[in-house]
């Protein structure tokens, strides 16, 4: 028992986190309606601004105040002010993207911020010093520290909610804004005191999370960010009570399992990411409120649904056969202008360019065409390139079967992933994905079988039919991915503008009439979510043989965000968006590595990299296109009135 | 005449509310069937179970004296069409899209494989049978408008088309004329009547205008707190003195 008991005080630490930022993610969520991952990186911010100023000589209370009441609630403010009150009415898909968006960008600015030095753990913020001893068990000074100021938080929290005036205003917030304020109450001041709120406790969380570590990186926060989700799943994140016993639970079993296991067991790493996982899960499968929380709050919404939005694509119809021609020739330039003209020092880059920008069309097949928010996507990468480099450098099968192979088990794993997906759409199909992603970081890739631990295994790149694609810079190699990206776009392209985008741009606007003309949803969408593993999947075993060898950060699951927020943002809705995307995401961080330091050269090249390609999710409410075609529409207005300014002159 | 769709006892409550109680109902092929009812009567809710978009609590559903598979797109494709009492048309979509993916989901020729094979393009038969199809609803002239530019009567008659261009053998149409004027609503009847006579399609309509119903329905059945009430000619059921009490809201005859 005194075993157990001091196991689980060392998970109280995490607990308090969790269920801080389940808190705040619950208020949001039901205040304003956005269901925000960026906590996680906001607690982030928090926690290296707090270590950064007691490193100032700042005492640890002060840097705390100034983080938590300060700092946090006047962020909060603004991103009420600046983003989220722009996007009140929009639909559940902007919403999340929108945080998606603030969850990629925000870390990658800290990072910039506060230059590429590595921020070091910090001391607690209070009784640092302190020690007791309770019933036989030891306990620090600053677990009791921890543990009261988050009861007292939550406690004022709970006591301010309470008040049926203060509760119902903000559910009445949410559903209508305008009516709220026909009753003379401030419903964007509702909203602001929500924002703020949260913000202070995210804050808070990232604060008393940082001194658990020695030092301070944004994947840790991703933990907390997915322990605190599925804290809040546990209350349907709309019960605060249930996402605080959620966050205690998984705090407490985080400081038990590991304790009641040997170091070398198989479990010990892979245990505890695991249980968000499970829990979301089972919430998701069991509550059938949470599973429904993307359709509209309208009781009456299955018989007589309500008026589908109206489109923003517009499709074209499909290509003839000189538009057809014309694209193969650009290929065919493509591959020539590859073989020939691409310098040396560039041909390593660009294959790499070119095998991210198949995984980036992934997600334009499954989330431009299907509709469907995966964060998983870098998993499935993963799956393909440690399937390619383990057959083909510890089974010795040929580079294509490797490959081949590698594809095959991404598409299973999409196959997989698609289960839920036939129930589940938009948040809580995100929710699942980012927790998967979590459980594979630790599950799946670091296992003997798959990778090897934290240390890399190699990648052979063998030759097929005579012809070498070995070393570094491999312009035959460079031609082969090339290939296989045109082969890619092609089929992508075929998709979105043949029988298949009509039928999913059909349901995607009204899921009940399409269903009703006969379209086979379930069907299609396990189909789409293979082909899109399998897409993913290729690229990563492409991407693995151009590295050489692989390590499990390659494939992080914080990456599978970073994918989806900047195919949206350059353009879900086209292969252009992931083309661009594709090769901006790898010229980018050379190029700014290039430049000097003073411009953004040197270390900080890939965060300002993630934070350019990122930005543009803050506008996917306005302008879901993304930014590609947004210019093009651009500029051709801008042709048409040059062409009807000369017009006139005539 | 050989009966299309058997109703046995279906059943179906929301809450501790019964809003479907025990209902049969049997439609003859190509037979046009009024559903008349009260606010809240049930209708709508029968019609989605028919659908399948949601499921009964008890009773069974045959067409052609086959049970009906589960899901809505299933029984779409054995030949369930319907349109919705608030329009639902696909966002992002013109006419002639809304009825090619009716079209080609119901014939099972709409997916990747087709697409991957290069043959994504709208194929010479697939056109020429949508075209007779808004033909047939007069509104071939729009085949290229987007729909959010369309009156409300237009955009109902493209939710008609798209729901008979598969050649439905059962169209279930959940107040075809609400929210129309006179002229427009005796236009739909007209194109409804027409397009029975050509295609031999049977109909169930949902209707509150009885001028509607009489100019559509050979029979007419009448729903209350969802119970059949009355069953026969138009005539008949409006006679009925349940009828009249429940709905016509006439204190006791
Ligand atoms: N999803 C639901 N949850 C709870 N109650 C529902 C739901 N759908 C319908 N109802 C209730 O079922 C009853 C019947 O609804 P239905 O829409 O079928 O009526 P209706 O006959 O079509 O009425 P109207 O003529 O107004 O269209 C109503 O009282 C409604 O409140
Ligand atoms: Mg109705």
């Amino acid at each position: 028992m005194n075993e157990f008991l001091s196991f689980a005080i060392g998970g109280l630490p995490f607990a308090c986190s969790y269920a801080l930022v389940a808190v705040g993610i619950v208020l949001t969520f039901r205040a304003t309606g956005v269901f925000n991952f960026g906590f996680g990186a906001m607690a982030y911010g928090a926690g290296v601004t707090y270590v950064e100023l007691c490193s100032h000589g700042v005492p640890s209370w002060l840097s705390l105040l100034i983080v938590t009441v300060v700092l946090a609630p006047v962020f909060g403010a603004l991103l009420d002010w600046g983003l989220f009150r722009r996007i009140r009415t929009a639909d559940l898909t902007s919403k999340v993207v929108t945080s998606l968006g603030l969850m990629v960008f925000l870390p990658s600015m800290v990072q910039i911020v506060i230059g590429s030095t590595t921020v070091y753990s910090a001391p607690a913020p209070f009784l640092s010093t302190y020690f007791t001893t309770l019933f036989g068990i030891s306990i620090s000074g600053p677990v009791i520290a921890t543990l009261v100021t988050t009861i007292v938080v939550l406690m004022v929290m709970t006591l301010g909610l309470r008040s049926r005036r203060v509760g119902l205003t903000l559910r009445a917030s949410v559903q209508s804004p305008r009516l709220v304020e026909l009753h003379g109450v401030d419903s964007g001041k509702v909203l602001r005191n929500a924002w703020m709120v949260s913000s202070s406790l995210a804050a808070l969380a990232g604060c008393l999370y940082a001194p658990q570590f020695a030092t301070q990186n944004p994947s840790a926060y991703n933990v907390l960010l997915t322990g605190a989700v599925a804290a809040a799943a546990l209350g349907a994140i709309s019960s605060f009570t249930l996402a605080v016993a959620g966050g205690v639970l998984l705090g407490v079993l985080q400081g038990v399992i590991p304790g009641y296991l040997s170091p070398n067991s198989v479990w010990y790493g892979a245990l505890v990411p695991s249980i968000p996982f499970f829990m979301l899960l089972i919430m998701l499968l069991t509550h059938r409120g949470f599973r429904s929380l993307d359709r509209s709050k309208d009781p009456m919404s299955v018989v007589e649904p309500p008026t589908a939005p109206p489109g923003l694509a517009r499709r074209s119809e499909i290509l003839g056969f000189s538009g057809r021609i014309v694209n193969w020739l650009a290929v065919v330039g493509l591959v020539i202008v590859a073989i020939i003209f691409v310098p040396e020092v560039w041909v390593g880059t660009l294959t790499i360019a070119a095998s991210m920008a198949i995984i980036f069309l992934s997600v334009t097949l499954l989330t431009g065409l299907a509709g469907q928010l995966s964060l998983a996507q870098m998993v499935f990468a993963g799956m393909g390139a440690y399937g390619t480099a383990r057959l083909s450098t510890h089974h010795h099968w040929s580079l294509g079967m490797s490959l081949i192979a590698g594809t095959m088990i991404a598409s299973l794993g999409g196959l997989v992933a698609s289960l839920p997906a036939l129930r589940l759409r938009g948040l809580p199909l995100a929710l699942l994905t980012l927790c998967f992603a979590l459980l594979a970081d630790n599950l799946i890739f670091p296992a003997t079988f798959v990778g090897s631990g934290s240390s890399s295994i190699g990648v052979r790149r063998p030759d097929i039919f005579g012809v070498d694609f070995s070393g570094p810079f491999s312009r035959n190699y460079l031609v082969m991915v090339v290939a296989f990206l045109a082969m890619t776009t092609f089929g992508v392209r075929l998709l979105i503008h043949g029988t298949t985008g009509r039928m999913l741009t059909a349901a995607h606007s009204s899921e009940i009439a399409a269903a009703s003309s006969g379209v086979p949803m379930r069907r299609t969408i396990t189909i789409i979510f293979m082909l899109s593993a399998a897409v993913a999947g290729l690229g990563g075993g492409l991407y693995a043989i151009a590295l050489g060898s692989l390590s499990t950060p390659d494939f992080n699951s914080a990456l599978g965000p970073v994918l989806l927020v900047v195919v949206i943002t350059m353009g879900a809705a086209s292969v252009r968006g992931a083309l661009i995307a594709g090769v901006a995401f790898v010229a980018l961080p050379q190029a700014l590595a290039l430049a000097p330091s003073r411009f953004g050269g040197g270390g900080q090249s890939s965060a300002i990299t993630i934070v350019v390609l990122s930005v543009g999710a803050f506008t996917y409410a306005q302008h879901p296109e993304g930014i590609v075609t947004f210019i093009q529409g651009r500029l051709k207005v801008a042709g048409l009135r040059v062409r009807n300014l000369r017009g006139d002159s005539r | 005449m050989t009966v299309l769709l058997e109703v046995r006892g279906v059943r179906k409550r929301f809450g501790s509310q019964v809003v479907v109680d025990s209902v049969d109902l049997e439609v003859s092929a190509g037979e046009a069937v009024g559903l008349i009812g009260s606010n809240g009567a049930g209708k709508s809710t029968l019609f989605s179970i028919i659908a399948g978009t949601i499921s009964a609590d008890d009773g069974s559903i045959f067409l052609e004296g086959r049970k009906l598979p589960n899901r809505a797109d299933e029984r779409a494709r054995r030949g369930i069409a319907r349109t919705f009492q608030i329009v639902q048309l696909f966002g992002g979509l013109s006419v002639l899209d809304h009825l090619l993916v009716a079209l080609q989901a119901h014939n099972g020729e709409a997916g990747v494989f087709r697409d991957l094979r290069g043959n994504g393009a709208t194929t010479v038969p697939e056109m020429t049978l949508c075209m007779e199809t808004l033909e047939l609803c007069g509104i071939a002239k729009l085949a290229h408008a987007q729909t959010t530019m369309l009156s409300l009567g237009q955009r109902r008659t493209v939710e008609l088309a798209r729901a008979l261009v598969a050649r439905p053998k059962l169209l279930l149409t959940d107040e075809p004329s609400s929210g129309l004027d006179e002229s427009e609503s005796l236009r739909l009847a007209h194109i409804l009547n027409s397009v029975r006579r050509s295609t031999g399609v049977a109909v169930v309509i949902v209707e509150h205008d009885l001028a509607t119903v009489a100019a559509v329905a050979e029979r007419v059945v009448a729903l209350d707190a969802g119970r059949v009430i009355a069953n026969g000619t138009f005539d008949e059921v409006i006679a009925n003195v349940d009828v009249r009490r429940s709905w016509l809201g006439e204190a006791s005859a």
